[in-house]
């Protein structure tokens, strides 16, 4: 006895199988807030003890390949490490007479500065490389007093990015170099106000005129008294047919040395 | 069937524990070696969840795990069918 295929049923399974999937993902293109929250909220809440853990493949292997490195080349290494911090220790004695100096100035022009900042300290968990987006997992959420639109510092004084996703045990960060992601910012001594636009791969933007004045190492700062650092100008690029010039910089910090960021409260 | 789920247990553990493009990487070949291997769009949205923060455009909501399992997923069906006929 020969079963010939039920071409029909199988055409109506197929259609009905689109048109769910096509359903589907209209509701999540309109819906696209509560779904995201619907749907990642429950995956967050299951995974989040497994991402804090931070013994991932990667730094297992970074860890035991360094008894592999021969004995000279780290010898050479701790060298010049050891004259790195010397400046370096000699640099923050100057750095420290500077800031007693800028809080004398400060006090003498009778300008109020906000010293009771509060801040959450939290551990970074996930960052890039290991994330393909500009983006951080923090092992401090809700059960911490994190919530959405908090400012992420680098020991507050530069800023990192803002929380945008909270969890009972993790939170979410997005980098100002998210792409797209608009900051303002003051660049150099001038105080130009720009807005500061994200590329992806931890680095920003500013279009400004050709006309203004800039120069590599410029810093750039969020405005008001107590400005967050954002980064320092890195490389200026002048098009002939176009009027303006492209400032390119990247965040102040090298994410892979950061462990610990403080949210601002 | 064994193979196949010992091959998930690995490709959720390195989703977890390993960078993003050994994860992609390996859900790029499962789909190619095993038929009809959802689960790689499964772990995309999974990965979308934890990693992506969603846009305001329009179709700003899907990550681009979640973009690329799925036509994956699709091209390599239709070419395996084509394949065998």
């Amino acid at each position: 006895m020969k079963f010939l295929p039920n071409k029909k049923l199988n055409n109506n399974k197929k259609k009905i199988t689109g048109g769910v999937i096509i359903a589907l993902l209209l509701i999540m293109a309109f819906f696209k807030e509560n779904v995201g929250h619907v749907v990642s909220t429950p995956i967050m809440a299951a995974s989040s003890y497994l991402l804090s853990s931070n013994e991932d493949v990667g730094n297992w292997f970074k860890r035991n390949a360094a008894y592999l490195e021969q004995k000279k080349s780290l010898e050479e290494e701790n060298g010049r490490l050891k004259a790195t911090l010397t400046e370096l220790e000699s640099r923050s004695l100057l750095c420290r007479s500077l800031e007693q100096e800028n809080n004398q100035l400060r006090e003498a022009a009778s300008h109020v500065t906000n010293k009771n900042k509060k801040f959450i300290t939290a551990a970074i968990v996930k960052r890039p490389p290991a994330i393909p987006y500009d983006t951080l997992i923090l092992d401090a959420g809700s059960e911490s007093g994190i919530t959405t639109g908090m400012t992420v510092t680098i020991y507050g004084e530069a800023l990192l990015g803002q929380i945008v996703e909270v969890f009972p045990g993790v939170s979410k960060v997005k980098l100002i170099s998210f792409p797209a992601n608009e900051t303002s910012v003051i660049l150099g001594n001038q105080n130009i106000s720009a807005s500061a636009v994200g590329r992806g791969g931890e680095n920003l933007e500013i279009d400004l005129p050709k006309d203004i004045q800039t120069n590599i190492g410029d810093l750039i700062t969020t405005p008001g008294l107590d400005g967050l650092v954002v980064g320092s100008v890195d490389k200026i690029e002048t098009n002939d047919s176009s009027p303006f010039q492209k400032i390119i910089f990247r965040l102040p910090i090298n994410i892979q040395q950061l462990g610990l960021v403080m949210i601002e409260k | 069937m064994i193979k196949r789920i010992i091959c998930d247990i690995l490709f959720f553990a390195v989703i977890f524990w390993g960078p993003w493009w050994a994860a992609s990487l390996m859900g790029f070949i499962f789909v190619i070696l095993f038929k009809n291997y959802w689960e790689a769009f499964a772990a995309a949205i999974f990965m979308d969840s934890i990693y992506y923060i969603p846009s305001n455009k329009l179709w700003g909501n899907f990550g681009i795990f979640t973009v690329v399992a799925l036509g994956e997923i699709i091209i390599t069906e239709k070419i395996r069918k084509q394949i065998r006929t």
